[in-house]
């Protein structure tokens, strides 16, 4: 009976790939992407989980997890497996996989669609699986720990340096994204204002009022939410209260710099918690609701497999299909940034050792599948529809016409007055030029919604999904600039040991500022900039991503190592080294390319010559070329420091294979576990 | 704030109960037991603090000590929570 169910899979698997592949032409259903995804999975879990876990970790039920030995009620507390798979995969799952194959969708569908299958397949769910197992077995450390231990203490100093530097260009283009999404939109900012109150509403009743019931004040937290979603439309429609909640993205910009900062110095029990309560309730539940409706509806996918831009003249961002499919999608393919969480909360959960696959291998899996679905969401859109949205204004010029003009050029059919039409379906001013891939992935999600369910609510529906992205990408920049903080103040403590107590007030206070001065200052010259912004942050992102997986895989192949069980270190050091190929080449070509739509230094120069040719602003000219310039260097410092690891962490395998270091494993000690069978 | 903490201290041994059944207690109705397990789902999932299943472990390992109340328990996870690296991810 099982083994029907997985032929039924690898069946279901397969077909959807040939049909991907043999259509030629005609549209494809977005039901064919699901399928050859979910098929893909299944084998993988079954096969390649299964390896991983018995051969080559070795996973072992007899032996107690940290959260059966160090039980404590609090963080440590055996956790039932599905449970856990849902904490986990509500930590991982963020706006990354939903915003990177829907700028990756510029290619076409299809190649970012293997790259999301195939590359969690063999990267993204090893890595995640492999620093959970790691963690698990050392009572549940930090990546930053296990670097200090394993590596060298160095290489722990470098790997917190790294993640500083990769927080603060994440957390300003995740800002950026928002910023996009809400410029010039009264129904989005009240919406996204109403937040506020509301979470603050929701920390004084559960630690005030009726301290713990956590459930009861997320239920009031949800209902005020839909009321404000309602209420947003109200406001956008009066000419009373619309203006008082229209901005342009710069004044939204410098608004989230001073939420981001009071969020760090309020207390957590007074708005970070409960958003991120809110947020995660918000999140699994749209997720599944977009599941749902994609199946019911399975759109076909009106974006072809292949566009013309797999040459690298996009005008989504620049750079040829090879590295940058592999760049502007890490999360759901592979992000570094999991590392972090597999060796933070879930490790002190686990109850059995035999879990640690679902939860490692199998919530990665589902992240996968979560980016599968933004890519089927945005290819589903009509691609003249797509390009308006997200190529900057420059390259569109200021209306629908001068855009429909630039976007039938290059091949694809736009109708302006349809444009019109969907701008006013979903109450927005104007969708032109909304950079940064969430509104866009907020029309798809809307047609999907309001055709499987919503009887044509386009708005209500779209302004639902801006809701939910802006509401779990505001919780990240929250936690973020916290544990930023947290990271920074502990480096300062090195230098001067007062500026390390993170209980004092000024010391909280100054790192804070430097950390949102450090995401703020990139959020707002991406705004300022006149390529849109997202056109160099996103690159950087994914490229810092991508980094720091190269780490944990640093990680997690010493750890395999030094286990004595060199013959299976293939399964880390290939997804390594295919990370090391795509992110050096992305890096080399964003510095130092002539084209000066991809290379930071040749736009700094060009800059510079239209300054002196009086073509550009001498001041924003300024800007504009010393961003390049320090973007060029951050790329460069990024890849210098993961370059370090790598060699240092190579040095400490070749000692160990040649014998001249012992394979010494750093586990805690086996105690048999008191559960029966 | 790692392994060691103030709630709880390490543990060599004790009882291990698994966890789905902590929360049963033999006066409940099926449908209450039902909902009580769903709603402890689904505060793990989010990450939120789990009151009853520490007094349970409190109960069960350290009987001799008091305690914390709901609040300071509340406060006291929450530092741990989020002074403590990422737990969300982008």
């Amino acid at each position: 009976m099982t083994s029907l169910l997985w032929l039924l899979a690898a069946l279901a698997g397969a077909s959807g790939w040939a049909v991907l592949a043999l259509a030629r032409g005609e549209s494809v259903s977005a039901g064919w992407l699901i399928a050859a995804a979910v098929g893909t999975y299944c084998i993988a879990y079954r096969f390649y989980g299964r390896f991983l876990a018995s051969r080559v970790t070795g996973l072992d039920d007899r032996r107690a997890t940290p959260a059966e030995r160090l039980a404590n009620g609090r963080d440590y507390v055996p956790t039932g497996k599905w449970v856990l798979f849902g904490h986990h995969f509500a930590a991982i799952a963020g706006a990354g996989p939903l915003v990177g194959p829907v700028l990756a969708a510029q290619f076409g569908y299809l190649p970012g669609t293997l790259w999301i299958v195939f590359g969690v397949v063999i990267a993204g769910a090893v890595q995640d699986y492999v620093i959970l197992f790691a963690s698990m077995r050392r009572d549940g450390k930090s990546l930053g720990r296990m670097a200090h231990d394993e590596i060298g203490p160095a290489t722990g100093i470098l790997a917190m340096v790294a993640i500083l530097a990769i927080m603060v260009i994440l957390l300003a283009v995740l800002a950026l994204v928002v910023t996009r999404s809400l410029a010039e939109s009264p129904w989005g900012v009240f919406t996204i204002l109403c937040t506020i109150p509301i979470a603050i509403l929701m920390g004084f009743w559960m630690e005030r009022w009726r301290p713990g019931r956590t459930l009861e004040a997320s239920a009031i937290g949800v209902a005020l939410l839909i009321a404000a979603l309602v209420g947003g439309r109200h406001v956008a429609a009066s000419p009373l209260l619309a203006p008082l909640f229209t901005y342009p993205a710069k004044t939204i910009a410098w608004g989230l710099v001073g939420y981001g900062f009071l969020a760090s110095v309020l207390p957590v029990w007074m708005l970070l918690c409960p958003r991120d309560y809110l947020s995660t309730f918000m999140k699994i539940g749209t997720i599944t609701l977009l599941a749902a409706g994609l199946i019911i509806v399975h759109p076909p996918l009106q974006m072809p497999a292949l566009t013309q831009f797999i040459d690298g003249s996009g005008p989504v961002f620049a750079g040829k299909l090879f590295p940058f499919v592999f760049i502007t999608i890490a999360c759901g393919a592979i992000s570094g940034f999991h590392a972090l969480i597999a060796s933070g909360t879930t490790p002190k959960m686990l109850r059995r050792e035999g879990d640690a696959r679902l939860i490692g291998y199998g919530s990665m899996l589902m992240e996968s599948f979560v980016a599968v679905m933004a890519m089927a969401a945005a290819a589903a859109l009509d691609p003249g529809t797509y390009f308006a949205m997200n190529v900057p204004l420059a390259t569109l010029g200021g209306s629908v016409e001068s855009a429909a003009t630039v976007i039938q050029g290059w091949g694809f059919s736009f109708s302006p007055a349809d444009f019109h039409a969907l701008t006013a379906s979903v109450g927005e001013q104007t969708l032109l030029s909304r950079t940064g891939g969430a509104a866009t992935l907020a029309v798809g999600i809307a047609q999907v919604f309001s055709t499987a369910f919503g009887g044509g609510l386009m708005g209500l529906w779209y302004h639902f999904a801006i809701m939910f992205e802006a509401l779990f990408i505001l919780t990240t920049v929250d936690a973020g600039t916290r544990v930023g903080r947290f990271m920074l103040q502990e480096l300062l403590g090195h230098v001067w040991a007062p500026l390390g107590r993170t209980s004092w007030y000024p010391s909280s206070v100054i790192a804070s500022a430097v950390v949102v001065a450090g995401w703020g200052y990139f959020l707002v010259q991406g705004v300022i900039d006149p390529n849109g912004g997202i056109n160099s942050l996103w690159p950087l992102f994914g490229i810092s991503n991508q980094l720091l997986a190269t780490v944990a895989l640093c990680v997690g192949t010493t750890v395999i190592v030094k286990a004595g069980k060199v013959r299976f270190a293939w399964v880390t050091v290939l997804p390594l080294a295919w990370l090391l190929t795509v992110t050096c080449t992305a890096s080399w070509q964003k510095v130092l390319s002539p084209d000066p739509r991809l290379g930071f230094l040749s736009l700094a120069d060009r800059t510079m010559a239209q300054v002196s040719a009086g073509e550009m602003a001498a001041g924003l000219g300024r800007q504009v070329a010393f961003n390049a310039r320090l973007d060029a260097l951050l790329t460069t410092m990024f890849v210098a420091v993961t370059l370090l690891v790598v060699v240092v962490s190579a040095r400490e395998w070749m000692l160990v294979i040649r014998g001249r270091k012992p394979a010494r494993s750093l586990e805690t000690p086996f105690v048999e576990t008191a559960y029966a069978g | 704030m790692r392994g060691e903490s103030s709630v709880g201290s390490r543990q060599s041994a004790g009882s291990r109960e698994p966890s789905a059944a902590d929360s049963l207690s033999t006066h409940d109705s099926r449908l209450t037991t039902l909902l009580r397990t769903v709603a402890r789902a689904m505060r793990q999932i989010a990450g939120m603090p789990d009151y009853a299943g520490y007094l349970q472990h409190q109960r069960r390992c350290h009987p001799d000590r008091p305690p914390l109340g709901e609040r300071e328990f509340f406060a006291d996870y929450l530092r741990a929570r989020y002074a403590d690296g990422p737990n969300r991810c982008c």
